[in-house]
């Protein structure tokens, strides 16, 4: 019902917009509708039979209150399989001061910017591909990192001395929203097979500069971000936690208490915390020459945490926790090219890679240690995608993707380990979107 | 010898001469744009790498403080012009790039004229704003020619 009212809103809005061009607030807003089908493999639930829970919808009020200050704010809804479900949230809410041309202030809730194109995912209409590369932009990390609440510092300087030509910066500092429901939280928890309780992310650091170089169409840009993060709740009762229980026991060397614990000790259904924090560092080039554009990017994760757990004993007091570090690096990169033919034809394609763990890219140990197929520690993927625009306002995108590997697909469909003999290393996912906005 | 120069001479002289003046009227025809502004606005120059930032959004206020109104001439040719010899964008990167720019609130659209009188006539009455014409502005208009340096 909601869907349906803020659908009818956004076309109601876009209408009466036509004989309200000369007020003074802004109305834009936009409506995509998607389908998604894939071979072999779930990419999002249902997808193996065709599913149209791929769609957002958007609309932004905004205003230029005086020379310096503008605000806006969007609402926005989007349905991905079991993710964002409509509900309807602010994309968007924010003040804007223009001091400088090289100094701006944003306070209030932005946009994350996360690489090239992190913060046009949901935006359809600007960009030649359905889905972004997965390699950099995991769909899975899509509502945890859409938006941020704090500060944002942000220009562009130009020297005028020299043809350097532009540099720019965009600095943000603040809360990022990840709820154990939202992709990281659910990743952490299947990755470490927990039922959460609580999930909260610090105050995060994130800085991007980009350099518009004297080359015609060439820009480079460097990110760095940092995460604090802590997720916590209750051991499954499992066989990892019991292989985990075997891998303590075989460090002890006295036989009487190795017996002892393995009668008495509890791994299963009792608390754990895990503490630490991301950095996340992307560079990448882009480069244009009229109707061409071609992109490289690459992403690394290092992820550092300390995993606590409150073990129990039979009939016992509990012992002390037991804290362990726990380090992963995880690695994305992609080609990107496209090309637009004419005002309606568009064609693009890329290659992606995303390695969750860059010490098994082979997956030796995620086979050995935790019994799931080798194509879970990788996927690459070949895309390409055409898009066709009606006009400036509307456009229809079909796509294919050719996926060795299924690195992603355990975290979007909580995947259990009785489905994975049913997992196939290679597969297909074709998805077509229509676009419109105003 | 001087036979066989010499209408060898004119197969290239001709060919040359249809280019001098077809080439250059070509040229001259796709000249352009003209850069204008409302007339309160303090520059009289703006350098390309200028009229780079503005239109992209990066410079939004004129020396004296004055906030910049954008407004973008659509009509085919010209925007085609504009944005391929200043931005070094097609029509479609341009529209896309403030498509972006709207969408994670990064200001608000310029103004799109398809009648560049309608252009003209918007500028002489705003404050501050700025806009491109396929030619010089008729006198009458009380708008600014700007003068663009490299």
């Amino acid at each position: 019902m909601k869907k349906i009212l803020f659908t009818t809103l956004i076309l109601t809005l876009s209408y009466n917009m036509v004989y309200a061009l000369d007020t003074a607030i802004d109305i834009h807003g936009f409506v995509t509708q998607g389908f998604l089908k894939s071979t072999e493999n779930p990419f999002i639930k249902d997808t193996k039979d065709g599913t149209f829970q791929f769609n957002e919808m958007g609309l932004n009020f905004s205003n230029q209150i005086t020379d310096d200050l503008h605000m806006g704010i969007q609402l926005f809804a989007y349905d991905f399989g079991d993710a964002g479900n409509d509900k309807i949230s602010i994309n968007y809410g924010m003040a804007s001061y223009y001091f400088r041309q090289w100094l701006i202030l944003d306070v209030g809730i932005s946009k994350v910017k996360s690489g090239f194109y992190g913060d046009t995912r949901d935006l359809e209409m600007i960009r030649p591909n359905i889905l972004l590369p997965m390699g950099v932009y995991p769909e899975v990390y899509r509502d945890s990192l859409d938006s941020a609440k704090g500060i944002e510092l942000k220009g562009s300087y130009r020297p005028d001395l020299i043809d350097l030509g532009v540099i720019s910066y965009c600095f943000q500092y603040g809360i990022i929203d990840i709820s154990q429901d939202t992709g990281i939280g659910k990743g952490f928890s299947h990755e470490f097979h927990i039922n959460a309780g609580y999930s909260s992310a610090d105050k995060a650091p994130n800085l991007v500069l980009c350099w518009e170089t004297p080359i015609p169409g060439l820009r480079l840009q460097g990110q760095y971000a940092f995460l604090g993060y802590n997720l916590g709740g209750t051991t499954h009762d499992d066989a990892f936690w019991a292989s985990q229980k075997t891998k303590v026991l075989e460090d002890i060397e006295d036989q009487a208490l190795k017996d002892y614990l393995k009668e008495n000790l509890i791994v299963g259904n009792v608390p754990v915390d895990i503490d630490g924090d991301f950095e996340i560092i992307t560079c990448g080039m882009e480069y244009t020459r009229q109707n061409l554009v071609v992109t490289l990017e690459r992403s690394v994760s290092l992820q550092d945490f300390d995993i606590t757990l409150y073990p129990g004993l039979k009939n016992a007091m509990p012992p002390n926790p037991e804290t362990e570090p726990w380090k992963n690096t995880v690695l994305g990169y992609y080609y990107m090219l496209s090309y637009r033919i004419s005002d309606w034809l568009q064609l693009g394609g890329y290659y992606t890679v995303f390695y969750p763990d860059t010490d098994d890219k082979r997956g030796n140990h995620i086979n050995a240690e935790k019994g799931l197929p080798r194509s879970f520690a990788w996927e690459k993927d070949s895309c390409l995608s055409v898009r066709f625009d009606f006009n400036r306002n509307s456009c229809l995108k079909l796509e294919g993707h050719y996926i060795d590997g299924t690195s992603q697909i355990n975290f979007m469909n909580d995947q259990d380990e009785a489905g994975y003999d049913d997992i196939n290393r290679y597969w297909y996912l074709f998805a077509a979107k229509f676009s419109f906005n105003f | 010898m001087m036979h066989t120069k010499t209408p060898h001479l004119n197969s290239i002289m001709i060919p040359i001469a249809i280019w001098l003046v077809f080439g250059f009227a070509g040229i001259a025809k796709s000249q352009g744009p003209v850069f204008i502004g409302s007339p309160d606005i303090f520059e009289s120059t703006l350098t390309k790498n200028d009229i780079k930032d503005i239109f992209m959004g990066k410079k939004k206020k004129w020396v004296g403080g004055k906030g910049i109104t954008l407004t973008v001439n659509d009509q085919t040719d010209i925007e085609k012009t504009f944005t391929k010899a200043y931005l070094r964008k097609t029509p479609a990167q341009f529209i896309n790039f403030w498509k972006y720019q709207i969408f994670v609130g990064n200001g608000n659209l310029p103004k799109f004229f398809t009648d560049e009188n309608q252009l003209i006539d918007y500028i002489e009455k705003s404050e501050g704003a700025i806009g491109y014409i396929s030619s010089d502005p008729p006198k009458e208009k009380k708008v600014k020619k700007f003068i663009i340096a490299d």
